[in-house]
């Protein structure tokens, strides 16, 4: 706590200087949805820099129209998702102005499974996992519920 | 003393309900302790809320920039999680070291703490105003590793302190049972000690008598058949037969009376060191008239050597083997072995054996089962056996006959 308080008082210098706000979208556990529909196309995008490609899906909703949802790290799901598959989410939506609707997923439901993505604060659980292994990446099985 | 079985389950019950208080009095420690970091972050927490509400304030009169800069400076800590900055609400800026998680509060100026599944959050807002009287949120979110250190620690203390009061609790059982069961047997062998002295102080008791009323006037009736006998007439074959039985009875009379006697007294024990080949030999010559058609065999461990009394030994194996012979038995084995707790000598023959409902009294004094037993012979062997330091035991095993152990020391 000491170094939090030294490193407030370290931070005013940097402050000084002009610097550009970088687009942030986040995980807003206070708005969440039910979406289900059919998946369109499958994207991975660098949504979080270059640390590793996220799986976004682009879904066909019945009466909405289509939406885009944020999955996770392509190395954390095993399961395969195929285009024209049928899928469930809870997820955030996104507040900021997309073209389409953007939400991150906190579970996906293929084929009867329901594999949770984040906790209930929106904690990534790949993140969690790659800690603890050591970063090693692999199957997606510990979101699964 | 003997410990009931009652007693070991009261005290094992009272050792696993000491466990479960033990394990509820060190869970709400541990709870304890944990509530108590989480306060002292909190109270860390506000410190830092009054520093960062000075600051963002100073920050905010040159513009939002200068406080986003500042914001970015602390986010490049390892303990930082996120930080966040909102206008009326709305994000304006944000960074966080987990994609996309950004829990903020509702509103701002206050602490809070979470769980989250890397260990305990604690989140600082502070909420500030511009120039311009807007209001502007400010959120920093850390780990507090602390917490979770301690929660770890308490956790394997409690584990561990658990598993030592149950490893106790098993040891201590176990003790008891032992303990009990060692008491037990002790107990039995100090009441079969008590009875059969008491059985042998009535023994010698009636020993004295017979003693005393019949040695005497046996020993006129032996005279006066000495001075009958050569009177006799040698042609005279029935007086003859007569006069032989009579010899015969008196002795067996004596003979009685002798082992009567033995029975009740102390034997003197001369210990020697004997090689047991030559004497099993020697009592092998003497078995040879025992009965036409008897086998006997022995058999000793080469190298095996005993120290006892070789007259009291003999005098044992002598019994065994002559009762098997008088049971009917065709053939008797006598082997001896070297065994951890002493030297094993097994009597084993091919007779009859011997019923179960027998055995347990098989060494009592006057019981026999022979119908012209005296109840003497085993009883004096078993009491011949425990002077010598030992013990003798009688099974009738599977495969017919009788076999008698016995264990000297």
């Amino acid at each position: 706590m000491r170094k939090l308080r030294t490193l407030l008082l370290v931070s005013l210098l940097p402050a000084l200087l002009p610097a550009q706000a970088a687009p942030f979208h986040y995980f807003d556990p206070e708005r969440l949805v039910d979406v289900q529909g059919t998946v369109r196309r499958i994207d991975l995008e660098e949504t979080y820099g270059q640390r590793s490609k996220f799986l976004i899906l682009t879904i066909d909703r019945k009466d909405e129209g289509p939406c885009r949802v944020e999955i996770c790290p392509e190395w954390f799901l095993e399961n395969d998702i195929a285009v024209g598959m049928k899928v469930r989410f809870r997820a955030s939506p996104l507040a900021a102005a997309q073209e389409i609707p953007y939400l991150i997923a906190q579970e996906i439901s293929i084929q009867g499974e329901r594999i949770a993505l984040r906790d209930r604060r929106g904690f990534p659980l790949w993140s969690q996992r790659g800690l603890r292994e050591g970063g090693r990446k692999g199957a997606g099985r510990h979101g699964r519920r | 003393m003997k410990l009931h079985a009652r007693t070991i389950a009261a005290v094992a019950l009272l050792c696993l309900a000491s466990i479960v208080v033990f394990y509820f009095l060190n869970l709400g420690n541990r709870r304890a302790v944990e509530a108590r970091a989480v306060e002292l972050a909190v109270s860390e927490g506000k410190t830092i809320e009054r520093v960062l509400e000075m600051a963002a304030a100073k920050l905010l009169a040159g513009g939002e920039e200068p406080l986003r800069l500042f914001l970015d400076g602390i986010f490049a800590d390892d303990g930082v999680i996120y930080v966040a900055l909102r206008q009326d609400g709305r994000l304006r800026h944000a960074a966080s070291k987990f994609e996309g998680y950004l829990p903020l509060a509702a509103g701002s100026g206050r602490v809070r703490t979470f769980d989250s599944p890397m260990g305990q959050v604690i989140e600082v807002s502070a909420l500030v105003r511009d120039p311009a009287g807007r209001a502007h949120g400010v959120h920093i979110g850390y780990f507090f590793s602390a917490v979770d250190e301690i929660r770890r620690s308490a956790r394997r203390s409690l584990l561990l302190l658990t598993l030592l009061q149950a490893g106790v609790v098993v040891v201590l059982t176990a003790f008891l049972l032992r303990f009990s069961r060692q008491m037990g047997r002790k107990e039995l062998e100090v009441r079969r000690e008590k009875e059969e002295k008491e059985k042998l102080r009535e023994i010698s008791l009636v020993t004295a008598g017979i003693n005393h009323e019949l040695r005497n006037p046996l020993h006129s009736l032996y005279l006066s058949y000495q001075m009958l006998e050569p009177r006799l007439d040698p042609a005279d074959a029935e007086a003859a037969f007569h006069s032989q039985a009579l010899k015969r009875e008196i002795k067996r009379i004596q003979d009685i009376i002798e082992r009567f006697s033995q029975l009740a007294r102390s034997l003197p024990v001369r210990r020697e060191t004997i090689d047991p080949s030559r004497f099993f030999a020697e009592l092998a010559l003497a078995w040879k008239g025992l009965g036409p058609g008897l086998e006997i065999e022995t058999e000793a461990e080469p190298g095996a050597e005993l120290a006892s009394d070789r007259n009291l030994l003999a005098q044992v194996l002598d019994n065994l083997v002559r009762n098997a012979a008088e049971a009917g038995a065709r053939r008797v084995r006598v082997s001896l072995r070297r065994r951890r707790e002493g030297t094993e000598i097994r009597v084993r023959d091919d007779g009859p054996g011997i019923p179960a409902e027998h055995l347990p009294s098989i060494f009592d004094p006057f019981v026999s089962f022979k119908p012209r037993g005296s109840g003497i012979g085993l009883a004096l062997a078993r009491r011949i056996v425990s002077q010598l330091g030992g013990r003798i035991e009688a099974a009738s095993p599977q495969g017919g006959g009788a076999e008698f152990t016995l264990v000297l020391w």
